[in-house]
């Protein structure tokens, strides 16, 4: 601490803030221009100037630190005097009338208090008549008008020192200086991935949001959490007129910093969409009709009374949703279970991350992030396989990436050449599907080389030998030839991994959407076992989680094996049982893919799903439409008419978006967090929550459903869900908490596994086979097909695709090599056919050198795609997640004539037959 | 220092004005060459960015890119520390150069000891020559006690103030010196690693360093093993690309890192946090030029001679107005009125109107002030500032306005844009001043803006040239205010 005097007060204060931060917690409004928390001081504006005794001159008060003894006047007559000069200069250097800043930005904030807003200033009329400025409308969410810019820089700065794409650019110098996307003639044409913080961050409104411009500024915040990727980002919703106008990220977010990407920022249209529907809705005789709620409830209850009275419980179905909040999670299954009687209960978390839920908690004992994304700081190395942050999780991308840019190691294995690989110091492209062996020939390379942590293996780790023993039949030769990759770089990446410590890991579905999905995590494992990368700050196995919520979804329960907590049923089902005041049924539960299977079969005869579009999301879609249409009878609720609803509904309930209820979500790094209404809810619709209380009346089991709303909920969560006990809607109003949290003086738990394992003081080292993956390439299908999604749309464009994201990229895209371009004739923008031993469908190729000859990468956002159509059946052989990740197929030339494939292509227009 | 320089370039290039390099057809509209065109702006009257401000040649202004001139070096001091060598001419090669004595200092050096050497710095009383004057041996030390493994020395061969060419005349006539010195530096404070920024306006100074770092390697007195001392040390030479600001040191280091050479606040300072982030020693040409000398005949000999806290000697440049224009090797404490008239003979035609110490970013002293010694806080004192040494002289034949139009316009090209005051308030003062030199009236609210414009950028300005500006501008105010005083009425 020092000892510092601020404007005659003495306090004392942590060594190493700068006087600014000082100044503004004493309450002192030192006006700044170039600042902002989230960068680097720069000392620019001059704005920030305060008098320190025995200085010379004045100082910048942004990046002067505090020091013991200092006197420090925040503000007098001269330096007043000096603050209003400063200003006018920005005033009058490109002539800005002070009218044309809008009354809320910062700039004019100070106009106002330097007594300049109505008179702005007279003085040479600034360069504006001989200069023409940047000015941009074409974008679909920021505007430019560089007449309003005052040269703070922040909006470089923010590109680069945060969102890391180096688009805005200083040109020339001094007073000629003009800011201009690099390299393109506006941010359409750049390389910019439109995250917004430029427009955010700038003080006077040269680059804004286009909303705010359109539909007015925000008169009320609401903080909530993005309800888009796992990251969990904090944000503010602005609305006016119960209607959003913006979102802003939240500045003392510990999970974004500040930052938001595209998604989080702009993507809030969906809400108030065209074809949202809001009311019920009832299929007669194949037509849709609005219903009433009573209607709808009667119609359901009624159905599955029938249901449950001719076939049993387990006849029906219910699919969660990793939209909906942990409250309606926890209502979902707890409706299957004590209002239905079956375990048939599962989420999203299927087609993505089981794997990882089962792999590492079979080994460690927690099937969830070991650390969090503030180790991202705290890394020397990273190890990303199988995820593609930059785009799907942009905020941890961007934070890795800066990092990196900063002297980080960083291993990336990846099919792809994604931004991050381009960025690496070892870019591991492999195959798809050859994870095992790599990993594997890692491990070997690691402790033959002797660059094992032997303290932690002694003190915490079980079956080194055993695993030792396996080991050796993977030399890094031996998989250099099953990886495409050479053993050199497999043994330089193992090195980097074992020596350049502390290391973290991410992965992704890269990883676990395989048939050996659940064991690769295993052996991901292995690999930080036996270099002690886990357990302390900096280091661990991370999944990057794929929707908002679902690692909430299946730690509420939503899945048939487990009750919430992630607790195995019979493990729970005392205590459980206690607190419901009902019983739990006995019989298995199955699984969404078993349901599909189920249905085929005839067993299961009516499902419930809730925010998924089955239809359009699992694998193989003929099989996927044979199981629906043997359905008796499908509830889907959703905001919009799906496709699955569109074409095997019954009965569609209409939910509310999570801008519009109150609730929790739990993100990638076990964080619990709340949302906030910050509009009413739209039409007729209602929450989940509701909807499954109001529902569990009409079929008379509304006393376990007695509910005065999400917090309510909350609470008999904690009284079921050991590690959320201490953590209370009001401990979370701001930033969340990570389970485990057990008592209400809990800090929460930032890093798992530091002083031992969940499982206990040790861990297992396991022993994982090479399986590989029944898609292979033959000459009818000599290519393999990997998925994913793009930046700017979110699986199956639900969301993104009504909020104006389609204006950056209308259509998804076949990433090709050259040579097999080259090879079928195909050139870049063309569109082809896609054919797998499953199904065809069309798409529009890119031709580049992100992936290699032989392999192919494909975006599923589009309906208009239908990428499903082609990939396979198989399935992870221990949690059932479909292998989306790999499937042989052959690319057919149709003719049809090249465009681009950039982002000024059309929408593709053509069905597939 | 987020930039990735190898994701972004091209805008880099749009902040200098010579990335083409020196064009063979360019004239110099730097003040001396303003001042010998008798107060008249030389070169399109249309304001840029992309004028050439000086090519140190300001003994024959006004100057163009081809003729080179004459000048002459002479030495008023009681010893000669950096010019003995050359006052015949270059030194020819590096045989020439040996068989002076040269090369002995590094070796007095490394006999010395790391620590040695920064004791005898600091005990010489050696100071800064490119402008601040800060002691060397403190800057030495405290890089010397970084403890980093990667650790650089910078040579700061920009000169870029209109007026000096003295840094010019070192690097072209005796760049062996330099060499060795920054050898020294680098075997002092723990460095391999040197880098040479050379501005492109010297076109010689730039071909000469280079054949003598090839010399030096050749014959293994640089690079690996430098004499079996175990000690290697390499330089890289930087072309300078047309910026004057790229002399300020942070704003020079971003340029050999070939980032947008803006400058940065400090702290940190280069010596903890510099080139790459890693500490780094950087000095001015002339900084360096003394160091062997002191090695080889210890600190005390050094600070025998000087005055005041301003020790030893330091190298004067007179302008063309002069009788005999040269560059003078003179003892600090030599009153400015002999350097005037003894020295560089008075003026070829009338008398002194002023002088322009440090280079035109600095304060005008005025005839009658002629008596200070040379000395660092004596001309301080005096409302201006040593700066290089660079003296330009002007007659009565320059007017004031002119004059101050011409400065104004110099910082505003020169600006690197990065703070408020200098940027607008530099674009300001030259609008200004041109306004008033073309016959408009003032706006009723002008005078006092105008005050209160030098004021932030005398006490908010972020480097020396924003505050150099204020320095100009007030003291010619106060020095001639009759010239001045239809505009502030
Ligand atoms: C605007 C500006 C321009 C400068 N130009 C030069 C220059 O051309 N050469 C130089 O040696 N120092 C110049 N300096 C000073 C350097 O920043 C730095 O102080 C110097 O290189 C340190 O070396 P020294 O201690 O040997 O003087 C300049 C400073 C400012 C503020
Ligand atoms: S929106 Fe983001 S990426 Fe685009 S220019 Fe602004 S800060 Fe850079
Ligand atoms: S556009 Fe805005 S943020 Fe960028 S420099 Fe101008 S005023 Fe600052
Ligand atoms: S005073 Fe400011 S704008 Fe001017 S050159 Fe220095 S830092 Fe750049
Ligand atoms: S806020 Fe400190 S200089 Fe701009």
């Amino acid at each position: 601490m020092v000892q510092v005097n601020i404007d005659g007060v003495d306090m004392e204060l942590p060594r190493g803030i700068s006087v600014l931060e000082a100044a503004r917690s004493a309450g002192r409004d030192i006006p700044t221009l170039c600042y902002d928390p989230r960068l680097e001081p720069y000392g620019g504006c001059r704005l920030c100037i305060v008098k320190i005794d025995g200085h010379g001159r004045p100082e910048t008060s942004c990046n002067t630190r505090v020091s013991d003894g200092m006197k420090i006047t925040t503000e007098d007559e001269e330096l007043k005097d000096m603050r209003r000069n400063i200003l006018e200069l920005l005033l009058d250097e490109k002539g800005i009338s002070p009218d044309k800043i809008d009354s809320r930005k910062e700039f004019y904030s100070y106009l106002k208090r330097y007594g300049l807003a109505e008179t702005g200033v007279n003085i040479s009329g600034g360069d504006a008549a001989m200069r023409h400025y940047h000015r941009e409308d074409n974008h679909p969410f920021i505007t430019v008008d560089m007449s309003k810019c005052i040269n703070c820089y922040r909006c470089v700065r923010i590109c680069d020192e945060v969102q890391g794409q180096f688009v805005w650019r200083k040109w020339n110098r001094g007073s000629e200086i003009e800011i201009l996307p690099y390299n393109a003639e506006d941010l359409l044409e750049s390389n910019c991935v439109s995250c917004g913080a430029c427009a955010d961050t700038c003080p006077t409104g040269a680059i804004e949001d286009a909303s705010v411009l359109h539909l007015g500024y925000p008169e009320e915040f609401t903080r909530s959490v993005c309800p888009y990727c796992g990251t969990g980002c904090e944000i503010n919703i602005g609305t006016r007129n119960d209607r959003i106008v913006e979102i802003l990220p939240v500045l003392d977010s510990p999970v974004n910093k500040g930052h938001l990407c595209i998604k989080g920022r702009y993507s809030y249209g969906f809400a108030d969409a065209e074809d949202r529907i809001t009311d019920p809705m009832i299929k007669d005789g194949g037509v849709w009709r609005k219903a009433t709620w009573q209607e709808a409830y009667g119609k359901i209850a009624c159905e599955f009374r029938s249901l449950i009275e001719k076939h049993g419980g387990d006849s029906i179905g219910i699919l969660g949703s990793s939209r909906a909040t942990n409250e309606e999670n926890y209502l979902t299954q707890k409706f299957a279970r004590i209002v239905l009687g079956t375990n048939n209960v599962d989420g999203c978390a299927r087609v993505c991350h089981a794997p990882t839920a089962g792999g590492m908690g079979s080994t460690l004992g927690t099937g969830a992030a070991t650390n969090s994304f503030n180790d991202i700081e705290r890394a020397d190395t990273f190890l990303v396989i199988g995820a593609n942050p930059t785009e799907n999780h942009p905020v941890v991308g961007a934070r890795i990436k800066q990092r990196v840019l900063h002297g980080s190691k960083l291993i990336v294995v990846d099919p792809r050449k994604t931004e991050l690989a381009k960025l690496a110091t070892i870019h591991l492209q492999i195959l798809p599907g050859t994870d095992v062996p790599l990993i594997n020939a890692m491990a070997e390379t690691i402790i033959e080389e002797g660059l094992m942590d032997q303290e932690f293996l002694d003190s915490r780790v079980d079956d080194f030998h055993q695993y030792r023993e396996f080991l050796k039949t993977w030399s890094a030769e031996k998989a250099a030839d099953i990886c495409g990759v050479t053993a050199e770089e497999i043994k330089e990446a193992a090195r980097l991994y074992a020596t350049a410590k502390p290391a973290m890991m991410f992965h992704g579905l890269g990883v676990t959407e395989h048939i050996q999905g659940t064991q690769t995590v295993m052996d991901l494992v292995n690999l930080a076992l036996i270099t002690g990368n886990i357990g302390k700050p900096g280091s661990g196995v991370n999944p990057l989680r794929g929707q908002n919520n679902v690692q909430g979804s299946a730690h509420m329960g939503v899945e048939p094996s487990k009750l919430t907590g992630y607790v195995p049923i019979e493990k729970g089902r005392a205590l459980f049982e206690d607190v419901w005041g009902a019983r739990i049924p006995a019989q298995k539960g199955l699984d969404g893919m078993q349901m599909i299977d189920a249905a085929l079969q005839g067993k299961l005869h009516a499902l419930w799903v809730i925010g998924w579009d089955i239809h359009m999301t699992n694998p193989d879609r003929s099989v996927t439409d044979m199981a629906l249409s043997k359905l008796g009878f499908i509830v889907i609720q959703d905001l919009f008419m799906n496709e699955t609803a569109k074409m095997y509904g019954n009965v569609f309930l209409p939910v509310v978006s999570s801008y519009e209820k109150d609730g929790t979500f739990m993100n990638s790094e076990r964080r619990i967090q709340r949302i906030r209404k910050a509009i009413t809810p739209r039409g007729n619709s209602k929450a989940d929550w509701q909807i499954i209380s109001e529902l569990a009346a009409m079929m008379g089991k509304s006393e376990y459903f007695q509910y005065t709303g999400p917090e309510d909920i909350w609470n008999e969560i904690r009284r079921v869900w050991e590690g959320g006990r201490g953590i209370t809607y009001e401990r979370i109003s701001h930033a969340g908490l990570q389970w485990p949290c057990k008592d209400e003086n809990d800090p929460g738990t930032e890093i798992l596994h530091r002083d031992s394992f969940t499982i206990g003081l040790r861990a297992s080292l396991t022993a994982v086979g090479f399986h590989p993956t029944p898609e292979e390439t033959d000459e009818d299908y000599p290519i393999l097909l990997t998925t994913g999604r793009s930046l700017f749309q979110f699986n199956a464009s639900t969301m993104t695709g009504r909020s104006g994201n389609n204006a950056l990229r209308p259509s998804d895209l076949l990433q090709i090599s050259h040579q097999d371009a080259e090879r079928l004739g195909i050139s870049d923008g063309e569109v082809a056919r896609i054919a797998s031993r499953y199904g065809t469908t069309l798409i529009r190729c890119s031709v580049g050198d992100d992936v290699k000859q032989g392999v192919a990468f494909a975006t599923f956002n589009s309906p208009l795609t239908q990428l499903n159509l082609v990939t396979g059946p198989n399935r992870d052989n221990l949690q059932n997640t479909p292998e989306y990740k790999v499937t042989a197929i052959r690319i057919e030339k149709i003719g049809q004539e090249a465009g681009n494939s950039h982002n000024t292509i059309q929408p593709l227009q053509t069905h597939p037959e | 220092m987020t930039a990735n320089s190898s994701l972004v370039s091209g805008e880099i290039d749009s902040f200098y004005s010579l990335v083409q390099g020196l064009p063979e057809d360019g004239f110099c509209s730097g003040t001396t060459c303003f001042i010998a065109s008798g107060g008249q702006s030389r070169g399109a009257a249309n304001r840029g960015s992309r004028k050439i401000y000086c090519l140190g040649k300001c003994y024959a202004a006004p100057a163009d890119v081809i003729h080179e001139g004459e000048f002459r070096i002479g030495i008023h001091a009681s010893e000669s520390v950096v010019i003995s060598k050359i006052q015949g001419g270059p030194v020819k090669n590096l045989e020439a150069y040996l068989e002076s004595g040269g090369f002995n200092g590094f070796r007095s050096a490394v006999k010395l000891g790391r620590k040695k050497i920064v004791d005898y710095l600091e005990e010489s009383g050696l100071r800064g020559r490119g402008g601040a004057g800060f002691p060397t041996g403190r800057k030495w030390r405290s890089v010397q006690q970084q403890n980093s493994s990667e650790k650089y020395v910078v040579m700061n061969g920009d000169e870029g103030d209109p007026g000096s060419y003295i840094d010019r005349v070192l690097m072209e006539y005796n760049p062996y010196l330099l060499i060795e010195a920054m050898e020294i530096a680098g075997y002092a404070v723990g460095s391999g690693a040197g880098f040479a920024y050379i501005r492109t306006e010297y076109p010689h100074s730039i071909e000469r360093f280079a054949r003598a770092i090839e010399e030096m390697k050749a014959a293994n007195l640089l690079g690996e093993n430098v004499e079996e001392s175990k000690f290697s040390f390499n330089i890289t030479l930087k072309r300078g690309l047309g910026s004057y600001v790229c002399g300020e040191e942070t704003a020079l280091m971003r340029s050999i890192e070939g980032k947008r050479p803006e400058v940065s606040v400090r702290p940190p300072y280069p010596t903890e946090r510099g080139l790459f982030g890693k500490p780094t020693l950087i000095n001015n040409v002339e900084t360096f030029a003394s160091v062997p000398w002191i090695m080889q005949n210890g600190p005390q000999r050094y600070a025998s001679m000087g005055y005041a806290k301003s020790r030893g000697t330091k190298l004067i440049s007179l302008n063309s107005v002069f009788r005999t224009p040269g560059l003078y090797e003179v003892e600090f404490g030599t009153p400015i009125r002999y350097i005037v008239e003894n020295l560089g003979g008075g003026l070829k035609k009338g008398s002194v109107k002023g002088l322009m110490l440090g280079g035109p970013l600095s304060g005008i002293l005025t005839p009658e002030k002629l008596d200070i010694p040379l000395d660092y806080e004596s001309l301080r004192q005096n409302g201006t500032s040593l700066g290089h040494g660079g003296i330009i002289a002007f007659g009565d034949d320059v007017g004031i306005p002119e004059l101050m139009e011409h400065v104004a316009s110099f910082a505003s090209d020169e600006s690197c844009g990065k703070c408020t005051p200098c940027r607008s308030g530099s674009r300001y003062l030259r609008n200004f001043f041109h306004d008033m030199n073309t016959g408009q009236s003032p706006k009723p609210e002008s005078p006092d803006f105008f005050r209160r414009t030098v004021k932030s950028l005398r006490d908010a300005s972020l480097c020396g040239l924003g505050t150099g500006l204020a320095e100009f501008a007030d003291s010619a105010i106060k020095g001639y205010p009759e010239e001045v005083v239809k505009w502030f009425r």
